[in-house]
């Protein structure tokens, strides 16, 4: 039976990263990191797994890794999933309230939930959450927390994320070929959010892109509950090969280039003419580019990424309902110039997203990287935190509305 | 060398007395300069026309013509579509692996940035090297003035195409032009780009068969071109007083070895000579001095040479440059590029160079041990133009994202139509 004393893994296997962070849970409530593992990720392209026995091995090297840091054994981790295909759909579930006092119970709340899981989604899709959005009881206005309130009928609005069953399960496999379990599976989305975003933002509305090399990862709070959820199977990488194509250089060169170098300012008249001196042994490909074309590409390529993401936002009207912040994480957020960038399509300020409130001295969690495994130990620890509690009286309301949660099988 | 299955066996044997070229045009480009060689009949080379498109096929002069994704497509062409182009090969594999059947040698001519050639040739390769033969392409790209998209998709498919056959002989359109001058007219161009490539071929067939005075056979050039990545080759013919000297110069100076320019990063290089009853002992040395001048210190030269009665007063040299590894690797394919590193590295040096330095010579020796260090794996120094990243792409043209009916592994720039200015320093090879 999980308790809270052991240490908790968080396993996030990217497109160009593979990481494990340890946490532990301290004394004054707070999670303390006290080991990473990360490695090259090899075998996946987009978000996805292109060379399954590639990803086991740089599994494998990560868990060594936060094993020997943490000194600690792994036994099961908390698995992130992304992938192009994942999505959100809004459902419903009703039930009738039917104990003695007529008042709302943990049992109601679940049962509601699982009501509103039964929805039509793609075939050959499993689900992954089923997020809590609102609750009405005997109709009226939405509550956040129906627990204890007296009524007939409950029902529960959700956002049910999906995504390729078989995707999902070659994580998993890739995982369990390394003799560790998966404790749960976590959108990396929802994981990211958690992370970085405060009761506070998640209450007025928020926006989460964590954009990594492969994919982008979006999730958007309203009134404390997730209301869009997708991936976008964009990243890095595909900076990275629009500034070979568009500059005719190699694929290393220009991951080179866009990381010293790269911009997605609009490129101003001054630097117009401005050559960028490339290191390149054989006379073949270009000594120099142009630092115009350079930012130009990048900008381009970010603007689309940005612009996707607001259009659908907007055809859900939920681009005005996020009062509390607009949040890049992953990778990408690096990018010189691109919280401006995104303030131009979006409208509203954007900053940048960083893993909050965890101890531990190591300076890797403080980069927009782990984000992602960084919010799948705090996914770890309140789910942890709610089974103890649900043995009693039901979900700790703490974490409600805050917690993505799956629902007993 | 190589380890031959049970299926070569048999191959092996024939290949000594004869050896059956085949080329196959994938797609209107390939058929259209098929059509050049089929005019020649010769019945050592097989041509074959491949293409979705009925009504190409029905004018094509080829010596067999495979008509593929007529289920899939009721006839017409790929409209541009590379993965139509894919699946329509895929759909009638059998009936390329029968046209493919028997030959030693595959030769793939496709224009790549449409549908059909750039979708279905990878697939041809594959069923070529499926069958064991040694398989050849030659392609070119589109003109600098046709939609950017196409030259997008041509890059990707050279980029799969190179990873997949064993040389590459890449035409740029634009590289051709130059050459032509700008009177020419567009049919012109083309012509001379079907030119070049029968040229190719045939240079190749009679490196071969031609029998004389120190012979090259397939399993040379097989040692040559197998995994060998990315080609140039030139020709020359030239008759009269200092026909050694002209003849190298002209070979040379042909559209993808540009004044020997690649020479100087080539791997290997296979050398072929044919002159008549009067060719000279001095005339075959002024030839290969000129090569080797131009070449790499590192570089493996084979070398053949045959005397014909036609040739009286002429010589005719053939020139076929290669490399071996590119320089970026996908990491998948990091096994390949071990084994074409490990070809590069096993291949002595033509000149009998003494690895242990004489005594009393010491320093110099070991100028040349230094030189003998081997060769690290480069891309051939062929072009200025597009596809200069020997990579694939990252990623596979075959399974893109879509959003809103755009392709989103596509340069955004490109499909928004963003202008770029272009300035890019290209090397000192800009003559």
């Amino acid at each position: 039976m999980a308790n809270l004393r052991e240490p908790l893994v968080g396993l996030e296997i990217g497109t160009n990263k593979v990481c494990a962070l340890v946490g532990e849970f301290t004394d004054d409530g707070t999670i303390s990191f006290i080991g990473a593992g990360l490695a090259q990720s090899q075998g996946m392209r987009k978000g996805e797994i292109v060379d399954y026995q590639a990803v086991t091995e740089s599994v494998r090297k990560a868990l060594a890794m936060a094993e020997r840091e943490a000194n600690v054994e792994i036994g099961s981790v908390f698995l992130g999933i992304t992938g192009g295909g994942i999505q959100g759909i809004p459902s419903s579930g009703t039930i009738a309230i039917d104990n003695q006092e007529g008042t709302v119970t943990g049992q109601d709340i679940s049962q509601a939930i699982a009501q509103a899981r039964k929805i039509a989604f793609p075939k050959k899709h499993a689900i992954i959450h089923a997020c809590k959005q609102r609750f009405f009881v005997d109709g009226g206005a939405a509550v956040a927390e129906p627990l204890n309130i007296s009524g007939r009928m409950l029902r529960a609005d959700v956002l049910v994320i999906h995504g390729l069953h078989s995707r999902i399960q070659n994580a998993v496999r890739a995982v369990r070929d390394n003799r560790v379990e998966v404790e749960d599976i976590v959108f990396n989305g929802v994981a990211s959010s958690l992370a970085i975003l405060d009761t506070e933002s998640k209450r007025m509305g928020a926006l989460v892109m964590d954009i990594g090399a492969g994919t982008t990862d979006v999730v958007a709070y309203v009134a404390g509950g997730i209301h869009y959820a997708a991936v976008i199977p964009v990243g890095g990488d595909h900076f990275k090969n629009d500034l070979a194509l568009g500059l005719q250089i190699p694929p290393s060169t220009a991951e080179q280039l866009k990381k010293s170098q790269g911009r997605v300012d609009v490129p101003g008249e001054k630097i117009k003419d401005e050559i960028i001196p490339l290191s390149q042994e054989s006379g073949f490909f270009p000594q120099t580019c142009s630092k115009h074309d350079l930012y130009v590409i990048m900008r381009a390529r970010c603007r689309e990424i940005f612009e996707i993401i607001r259009d659908e936002l907007k055809e859900r009207k939920l681009l005005d309902l996020i009062a509390g912040g607009i949040f890049i994480t992953g990778g990408v957020a690096r990018t010189a110039g691109i919280f401006d960038l995104a303030k131009e399509v979006f409208g509203k300020s954007v900053e940048l997203g960083m893993p909050w409130e965890f101890e531990g001295n190591m300076t890797i969690t403080d980069t927009p990287e782990v984000s992602t495994a960084a919010g799948l130990v705090r996914y770890g620890f309140r789910r942890t935190v709610d089974k103890l509690g649900t043995s009693r009286r039901g979900p700790t309301s703490f974490w409600s509305g805050l917690l993505p949660r799956r629902d007993p099988e | 060398m190589y380890t031959f299955d049970g299926v070569n066996e048999a191959r092996r044997d024939r290949e000594r007395e004869e050896c059956m070229v085949r080329v196959l045009g994938v797609g209107g480009a390939g058929c259209n300069a098929v059509n050049r060689l089929a005019m020649e009949s010769n019945e050592r080379i097989g041509t074959v026309a491949i293409n979705m498109d009925g009504q190409v096929l029905a004018s094509s002069l080829a010596d067999r013509k495979v008509q593929i994704g007529k289920q899939i497509n009721n006839g017409l062409g790929a409209g541009g579509d590379v993965v139509k182009g894919q699946k329509a090969a895929m759909s009638d594999i059998l009936l390329i692996e029968e046209a493919i059947e028997g030959a030693d040698i595959v030769f793939i001519v496709v224009g790549l940035g449409g549908g059909t050639g750039t979708g279905a040739a990878p697939e041809v390769i594959r069923a070529a090297r499926n069958a064991g033969a040694l398989v050849l392409v030659f392609a070119t790209l589109p003109f600098r003035f046709e939609d950017p998209k196409r030259m997008v998709k041509a890059r990707q498919g050279f980029n799969t195409i190179q990873e997949l056959a064993d040389a590459v002989f890449m035409v740029p359109n634009d590289r051709w032009v130059d050459m032509v001058g700008t009177g020419a007219t567009v049919l012109e161009a083309f012509r001379t780009i079907d030119d070049l490539m029968a040229q190719c071929v045939r240079s190749l067939f009679r490196i071969i068969t031609a029998t004389g005075i120190i012979n090259l056979d397939f399993g040379d050039l097989r040692a040559v071109l197998h995994n060998a990545g990315q080609c140039a080759f030139g020709t020359g013919l030239a008759e009269g007083e200092g026909r050694a000297a002209a003849a190298t110069e002209m070979a040379l100076g042909g559209p993808l070895l540009r004044k020997g320019f690649p020479l100087q990063t080539a791997g290997s290089l296979m050398v072929h000579i044919m002159g008549g009853p009067d060719l000279a002992l001095t005339q075959i040395e002024e030839v290969m001095d000129t090569i080797r001048q131009k070449a790499s210190a590192q570089a493996q030269i084979s070398f053949g040479a045959c005397v014909d009665e036609g040739f009286q007063n002429r010589i005719l040299v053939t020139l076929i440059a290669t490399d071996t590894a590119p320089v970026d690797i996908p990491l998948s394919h990091l096994d390949r590029a071990k084994e074409k590193n490990a070809l590069a590295s096993d291949r002595g040096i033509v000149e009998n160079v003494a690895l242990t330095p004489p005594p009393g010579t010491v320093s110099s020796s070991r100028g040349r041990l230094q030189k003998m260090a081997p060769h690290p794996a480069k891309v051939l120094n062929q072009e200025l133009l597009p596809l200069e990243q020997p990579s694939h792409g990252i990623f596979d043209p075959g399974d893109p994202t879509t959003y809103n009916d755009q392709n989103l592994d596509l340069p955004t720039y490109l499909r928004r139509n963003i202008a770029l200015s272009r300035k890019n320093g290209l090397s000192e090879a800009d003559s």
